[in-house]
């Protein structure tokens, strides 16, 4: 799956993945890195989720929150704003919408292939 | 635990972070943006430090941990994917660009709110009783307003009375909610409008709703304020002068509120003038 054109694919679903990530609660962004990389196919890197989540707080879809952390320098942690749960929720329905529409296609090209 | 970072490791961080902000700042990121990104990096890197074992980090096992992030060039593609080609997975875009129905249903509760307040007041108006003889005889009695021609007697249906209070307090209702609900749908409107900017469009008809009964309201509350200021030297009857005063004052809030509503629709449509398009544009 190391192909260029799966890492453009997956660029366009980090902003879904990233609000997906945090209906579970709030994250800083490794950890939201980790959440990720835990799913396998999602996982992403920190040069593409960072600056997503930076336009997602100035977005309002995710609100900050800086707490201490004993690495270092306070972590920030995103969490969902009910704007970003809504927007979640737009995404969520469009990416049904388009999944079923892959689907449908992808399906009638095989069976076209089989007859 | 940061204090226990050996300089040359936190040296060989601080360069790496200093060039993927460079970076950044090459690409047109601006500068709050960047510092979130560098926050949220030195973070992750750490966190990498932290959970590195043995401690303390050696030079190498930095170089290493920093070899296995994205170099600084893999920074800022999102703004320069941004410049050059349409924009990665968002519900609905321009195609589908439409007039906010929260700005359209907030115009309707407004205007809705308007004419019920116009039937609660012309139906309030003082109306003078007029009684007066008929041809056989008996006396009618009759409510007419006060400008209104001589009144000529005519017996009403028995169910007007009911049926008009009916209508009265259901007009009253629509005029005392409908406020409410317009301004409501008005602020929701233009928040979803900023929020989702490629998808929809009616600021200004947004903005007009959310503004225009909290104007009325302030624009009351300072005439009743003006009202008792100048009348509060008249001991009887209010004078003349007081009333010039007060209808002058009343003018020129309303004035200053009108030039208020039209300076922040100016501002909520750039480049369109209040008269013309106003309505349906961005």
């Amino acid at each position: 799956m190391d192909k260029a054109w799966s890492s453009q694919l997956k660029k366009g679903l980090v902003e879904l993945s990233a609000l997906a990530a945090l209906q579970t609660g709030e994250a800083y962004g490794y950890q939201l890195l980790q959440r990720l990389s835990a799913t396998g196919p999602l996982a992403t890197t920190e040069s593409t989720l960072y600056p997503v989540l930076s336009r997602l707080a100035d977005e309002k879809l995710v609100s900050v929150r800086q707490a201490p952390s004993p690495s270092g320098p306070p972590r920030r942690y995103y969490r969902l704003t009910a704007g970003g749960k809504k927007h979640l929720d737009e995404l969520r329905c469009y990416w049904s919408e388009l999944s079923a529409a892959l689907n449908q296609l992808l399906n009638s090209a095989q069976q076209g292939e089989r007859t | 635990m940061s204090a226990d970072i050996p300089a040359v490791v936190r040296a060989r961080m601080n360069a790496h972070l200093d060039a993927v902000e460079t970076q950044l700042a090459s690409t047109g990121v601006p500068r709050e943006k960047r510092r979130s990104i560098i926050d949220d990096l030195e973070t992750h890197i750490l966190e990498m430090v932290r959970a590195s074992d043995p401690q303390p980090v050696t030079e190498d096992e930095i170089n290493a941990m920093i070899a296995r992030l994205d170099p600084p060039e893999a920074y800022g593609t999102e703004e320069i994917a941004a410049q050059n080609s349409p924009a990665p997975l968002k519900a609905p875009g321009p195609v589908d660009l439409r007039l906010c129905p929260g700005a359209k249903r907030g115009v309707f509760w407004i205007a809705l709110a308007i004419v019920a307040q116009l039937f609660v007041l012309g139906a309030l108006t003082p109306r003078t009783v007029v009684v007066q003889p008929t041809t056989t005889g008996s006396f009618v009695q009759s409510d007419v307003p006060n400008s209104a021609p001589p009144p000529q007697p005519m017996p009403a249906p028995p169910t007007a009375p009911i049926l008009g209070t009916m209508l009265f307090v259901a007009a009253g209702a629509v005029a005392i909610v409908a406020p409410i609900v317009g301004t409501l749908f008005g602020w929701m409107a233009v928040e979803e409008i900023k929020r989702l900017e490629n998808r929809f469009y009616g600021l200004a008809l947004a903005v007009f709703a959310a503004l225009f009964y909290p104007l009325i309201v302030i624009w009351v509350g300072a005439s009743i304020v003006w009202y008792r200021a100048v009348a509060a030297d008249s001991a009887g009857p209010v004078s003349d002068r007081a009333r010039t005063l007060w209808t002058i004052g009343a003018f020129a809030s309303a004035a200053l509120l009108t030039a208020a509503l039209c300076w922040v629709l100016r501002r909520a449509l750039p480049g369109a003038s209040i008269g013309g398009k106003l309505a349906l544009s961005r």
